[in-house]
């Protein structure tokens, strides 16, 4: 799946206030990739996200998806576009909370008028491929924070998306959930799906093969990830911006991953 | 996303939430038993006072006395009927084939140490074939009695049993009003009309009451036409032959017939007055669930967020939530006809109560339609959200 952005504008008025969210971001990214989108938080990345994932329209601008342009169509045909097209992954894995694992993950298949049978073999399936094949009838409160977001991602996977969108994925977990969650997400990306990834953490933005970082509704860097030598440091033109984005804390988090 | 589906899913939100969701269906149970008893209460009284006119035969005319109207009050007139009268239609009539008066008044009646206070009516002998009641024991009272102010009485099985209390009345003599009588019969028994025992009466000749009451005059004529179709003819017939001898506003004739629709309309009414109280209590019921499903959908505005996330669309969750508060009512209403139909059973004991199909089938369906017009406000609020807003929602 091909996602096209084109210089979108994102402008939102929260008590009378008006805020540029987005101040003309284009970008495109190819089937297949895997892509972080990074930067703190009110840059806008999770406006972006919102915007490309079809969940929200831009102000200006146009999201084409597969070359079809998504702006003009209406919030039915959005909903079956996100139905078929995108699974989403949140911070806050937004399971819900009355349903059972494999309810949560038939969920969209319900929404698609999969019948029960089918719906119920896939969902086991695709609960079974993230590890959660004995934990079918625990509800989100039985769950582990790294389950119940392996729930989350078997539920974004259960339509064969084109695309993966993950806000933060990690950001709720501890340090081993949340490296289980980045393996899952890798082990995708090498199955051949396009994983979008949007995080305001370098370490975690590192683990995809480009990345993106925004920063006041902008696109201010747009580069591949060298994988073999992932740290920031060996690339002194970029440091001082990225002390200035991050701040103090996020030095020492770099640090633990050159150890 | 399939019915079935939904109604699983407003199943499994209803149970989550026991408590609150017994609470909301309460109202519309207590809406819909309300509609089923009063409409049986209704029904069941219109059916037996109409049964019971009709049981008296459709030829029947009756003559009361001045005008009937209601608005300037029967006070005040004087009662000009006499006994003469029925023997002067019965002479001039040609369309009628008996003719009758009655006289009705409390009265108390003595037999040794008990007494009781039944209605006392002054009869003559074609009463009982008039109005086709029947003697269970011995006989009615006979022309010579009217003619000879004969003392005997003809008594129900109210006062029998009260009075003599299993032993045989026939032939004994009891006091009425402080006269001696002779019970010379016992009526069969009636049971009760709309709360009335109507075998707490005694029948003596009409010659007698008006002696022992001390009247001149009797309550109303009672006019049996030949057959059905020559009663309109007795009505003008007895008209104009009282009318020689009265002023026309001393009597009024009314036919079985009127008296049967004028009933079934008071009872009509009365009816649709008793399903009008019981409708606002089920409309009560329907605000109970509106509030409950504004709140519920409040409640679970991110759930809302996450399947429209997921790809529900507009229509899933307007459908979702509508069926959720039909499932409710339904429910709801599936109870309170369980326990109208149990209840209109037990108050059949004391008043006659009848349930019709009619008024289970609309007490479903308006339970089900209250679900469906309370659940569209919050539904239609629901199925609006913005996917990012509910999720956001905290």
């Amino acid at each position: 799946m091909i996602i096209e952005a084109r210089d979108i504008h994102k402008t939102y008025y929260l008590e009378g206030v008006e805020i540029n969210a987005l101040n003309g971001v284009s970008l495109k990214i190819n089937d297949g990739e895997f892509v972080s989108i990074m930067g703190q938080s009110g840059s806008g990345k999770s406006t972006l996200m919102h915007i490309i994932g079809c969940l929200d329209k831009p102000t200006s601008g146009s999201v084409l998806i597969d070359g079809n342009d998504v702006s003009e169509l209406s919030e039915n045909e959005l909903a079956d576009l996100r139905l078929q097209k995108i699974g989403f992954v949140f911070q806050t894995f937004n399971l819900i909370p009355r349903a059972s694992a494999l309810k949560n993950v038939e969920l969209p298949l319900i929404y698609a008028g999969i019948k029960a049978t089918e719906r119920r073999e896939r969902a086991i399936q695709a609960l079974k491929s993230v590890g959660l094949g004995d934990r079918l009838y625990n509800r989100p409160s039985q769950l582990s924070g790294g389950q119940q977001q392996r729930v989350a991602i078997a539920r974004a996977l259960i339509n064969n998306p084109g695309v993966i969108l993950a806000d933060e994925p990690t950001g709720n977990l501890d340090s081993k959930s949340g490296a289980e969650i980045m393996r899952i997400l890798n082990s995708l990306h090498q199955q051949g799906r396009t994983v979008i990834l949007v995080t305001h953490e370098a370490e975690i933005a590192e683990h995809a093969n480009r990345l993106i970082r925004i920063f006041d509704g902008r696109i201010i860097e747009d580069r591949p990830v060298n994988k073999d030598n992932p740290t920031i440091e060996d690339r002194p033109a970029k440091k001082d911006r990225q002390s200035r984005e991050d701040g103090p804390t996020r030095k020492g988090k770099r640090r633990e991953v050159q150890e | 996303m399939n019915i079935f589906e939904s109604f699983r899913l407003a199943l499994d939100a209803i149970l989550a939430n026991k408590m609150r969701s017994a609470l909301t269906m309460l109202g519309i149970i207590i809406g819909v038993l309300a509609v089923i008893l009063l409409v049986s209460v209704g029904q069941g009284v219109k059916s037996s006072v109409t049964s019971e006119i009709r049981g008296m035969g459709s030829n029947l005319i009756f003559v009361m006395p001045g005008e009937v109207d209601f608005s300037s009050g029967q006070e005040s007139f004087t009662n000009k009927l006499r006994i003469e009268h029925v023997r002067k239609i019965a002479r001039e009539a040609a369309y009628v084939k008996n003719v009758g008066a009655l006289i009705q008044s409390k009265g108390s009646v003595k037999f040794g140490s008990k007494s009781r206070r039944p209605v006392v009516y002054g009869a003559m002998e074609n009463f009982t074939s008039m109005m086709n009641y029947s003697v269970a024991e011995g006989s009615f009272i006979t022309e010579t009695h009217v003619n000879g102010s004969r003392k005997v009485a003809v008594i129900g099985s109210t006062v029998a049993n009260d009075l003599f209390a299993g032993s045989n009345p026939i032939g004994s003599r009891l006091s009425i009003e402080g006269q001696k009588f002779t019970v010379i019969g016992v009526m069969e028994s009636k049971g009760r009309s709309m709360g009335v025992d109507q075998d707490d009466v005694v029948y003596i000749p009409i010659t007698v009451a008006q002696r022992v009451f001390g009247i001149d005059w009797v309550n109303h004529l009672i006019v049996e036409a030949r057959d059905e179709e020559s009663t309109d003819l007795a009505v003008e017939e007895v008209k104009r032959i009282l009318g020689k001898v009265l002023n026309k506003r001393d009597f009024s004739v009314t036919t079985q017939a009127e008296a049967l629709k004028m009933m079934e309309r008071i009872m009509g009414t009365l009816t649709l007055m008793l399903g009008g109280i019981a409708g606002i209590a089920l409309f009560v019921g329907g605000i109970g669930i509106m509030n409950i499903m504004l709140v519920s959908v409040t409640e679970r505005t991110r759930e809302i967020g996450i399947r429209k996330a997921i790809g529900a669309k507009t229509h899933d969750i307007l459908v979702q939530f509508i069926i959720e508060a039909t499932t409710l009512s339904i429910i709801g209403g599936l109870a309170g006809i369980g326990f109208g139909i149990a209840g209109s059973f037990l108050l059949r004991m004391a008043l006659p109560s009848e349930i019709t199909v009619w008024s289970v089938a609309l007490a479903f369906i308006f339970s089900a339609a209250t679900g469906i017009f309370f659940g569209a406000y919050p539904a239609f609020k629901a199925s609006r959200l913005s996917p990012i807003e509910a999720l956001r929602y905290e």
